[in-house]
């Protein structure tokens, strides 16, 4: 069985305040995931839910208290790994003199390609994206939905093996969204794994193989996407059995969550 | 070869973002308007108009290129940090330290780029007036070259663990509080209660002593300069406080959030 593209081993993620640190929040409580090869991994999950917590130490922006984030393996916090990792962020504010070409570039560059190699996969990225008219335009003069795919560009200029998409449709029109999953789709076709974090569940229904929801830092429920939606039969479309099965996941844990509370 | 490269473009970058800086023009201003101010002076004597300038000059010049050297820094990262930049730099085969140095290249070749054009316009000032150049100016150029460096490795060093704003105003309190370090604690070393000498050690050897890179009584009294042999301590004290700082904050970042 080939190895997971991206595993949690039992993360756990406290954040200290208060004078000298006494003061302890628990974001993530010893979360444990895998995401096959090749697939599409959907992370759901209510706001301040630890989903920003478990991307970034995935991506190694922070270090976990305990617990380990593995790409095919490899520790995430080794950077000769995330030569495997492209990202895209929820938002990101681009130097606005730079064109999307040298935007691309610079990311490229970055990544380990050499000046030929990455003005060549810069024009590719900027391609597939769709911005190849618009590829030698400064980013002051794009539009959100422009500025995104000049996101997935950069993401995917170096061909990584693991994609880790944060909110990749947000703030954007109804064809932008569709070219976004196009996209993805094409991106899993050759092979790509694809982490998707997201509030859209209909975007997720579309394009997920598998799922996990997480809340309160603890994931509860993880597994394939049509396993999951199996026992909801009785709702008229995969969409309204994703929102069903989560809301009614997110509100089981509230009320068991205040029963603790209450006896406490 | 890798990190080379890692280390050009980060800088590159830096240097691209942080020309666009609004204090550039400032104080390019302000250095135009003090040469100017020192050029249309007429009512001195020789001597007395030449110690006039020179005064202004070893006034001005430090204050001004600290204070780019300052503003140009304490912003980079804590902007990259606010518009997500850092996080796909860091999501890259990029080690931290890189971050660091290549920032700190980036910023260091802006301050000292912007240090030429502001000695430059004193200079040409100088030559148009027909003063005589004193035989320490040189000296004073390159210490404060030195000095520029350690305050852009102290500005990233404390934007590593404050806001920008505050690293602003730190290091330029410490612009004025440093150069009295030295003369105010040395009396303190000898001759006390080891209660007093204690912390006076510890303040002492902490911090970087700025009077060592100020000039300007040898440059404004036309004294007659040390030898460049004198000046190595001077300069690799400069430096190494800089390359300290610099560790200091690749072992900062190294271990925080962003």
């Amino acid at each position: 069985m080939p190895e997971p593209a991206i595993q949690c081993v039992d993360v756990v993620k406290d954040y200290r305040g208060g004078l000298g640190g006494r003061q302890a929040y628990r974001a993530l409580h010893g979360i444990s995931l895998a995401v096959p090869q090749g697939q599409v991994f959907g992370f759901l999950g209510p706001n301040g839910a630890g989903k920003t917590t478990a991307l970034k130490i995935l991506l190694s922006f922070i270090r976990p208290t305990s617990g380990a984030a593995l790409l095919f393996g490899r520790s995430t916090q080794e950077p000769a790994t995330r030569r495997l990792l492209g990202y895209l962020p929820e938002t990101t504010t681009y130097p606005e003199y730079l064109t999307a070409r040298e935007a691309v570039m610079f990311y490229a560059r970055l990544s380990g390609l050499a000046r030929g190699t990455a003005a060549s996969a810069a024009a590719d990225a900027l391609r597939t994206t769709g911005l190849r008219e618009d590829a030698d335009r400064p980013l002051k003069y794009f539009s959100k939905g422009m500025r995104q795919r000049v996101g997935l560009a950069q993401a995917i200029v170096h061909q990584p093996a693991c994609l880790v998409l944060d909110e990749p449709a947000s703030g954007l029109d109804p064809l932008g969204r569709r070219e976004i999953r196009e996209l993805i789709t094409r991106l899993r076709a050759q092979g790509m794994t694809i982490f998707f974090s997201s509030h859209e569940l209909s975007e997720v229904e579309a394009i997920c193989d598998t799922i996990a929801i997480l809340h309160r830092g603890r994931i509860l429920v993880q597994g394939a996407l049509t396993a999951l939606l199996a026992s909801a039969t009785e709702h008229p479309s995969r969409a309204a059995a994703l929102e069903t099965l989560f809301v009614n996941t997110i509100r089981q844990d509230d009320h068991a969550h205040e029963s603790v509370s209450d006896r406490a | 070869m890798t990190t080379l490269t890692n280390l050009y473009l980060i800088a590159h970058e830096t240097v691209r973002s942080a020309r666009r800086r609004r204090h550039l023009p400032v104080m390019l201003l302000a250095v135009l308007a003090s040469a100017a101010i020192c050029c249309s002076m007429e009512f001195f004597g020789s001597v007395q108009y030449q110690q006039f300038f020179f005064h202004i000059m070893m006034l001005v010049l430090p204050l001004v290129t600290v204070v780019v050297a300052t503003l140009t820094t304490c912003w980079v990262l804590p902007q990259q940090r606010q518009d997500h930049t850092l996080h796909l730099v860091l999501a890259r085969p990029v080690a931290r330290w890189q971050v660091i140095i290549g920032t700190f290249l980036g910023v260091a070749v802006t301050s000292v780029m912007a240090f030429f054009v502001f000695t430059a316009i004193f200079l040409l000032s100088l030559w148009w007036r027909a003063v005589v150049f004193p035989p320490a100016l040189l000296h004073a150029v390159t210490l404060l070259l030195v000095q520029v460096l350690l305050f852009n490795a102290l500005a990233l060093f404390l934007s590593l663990l404050t806001t920008p704003a505050m690293t602003a105003v730190v290091c330029l309190l410490y612009y004025f509080l440093g150069q009295l370090i030295q003369p105010t604690l040395q009396p303190a070393l000898a001759g006390t209660p080891w209660l007093v000498r204690l912390p006076a050690w510890c303040a002492f050897f902490a911090t970087p002593h700025l009077n060592y890179f100020n000039l300007t009584m040898p440059v404004v009294h036309q004294w007659p300069a040390v030898s460049w042999f004198m000046l190595v301590p001077t300069i690799t004290y400069g430096v190494g406080w800089t390359a300290l700082l610099l560790l200091a904050a690749c072992g900062l970042f190294r271990r925080c959030d962003v």
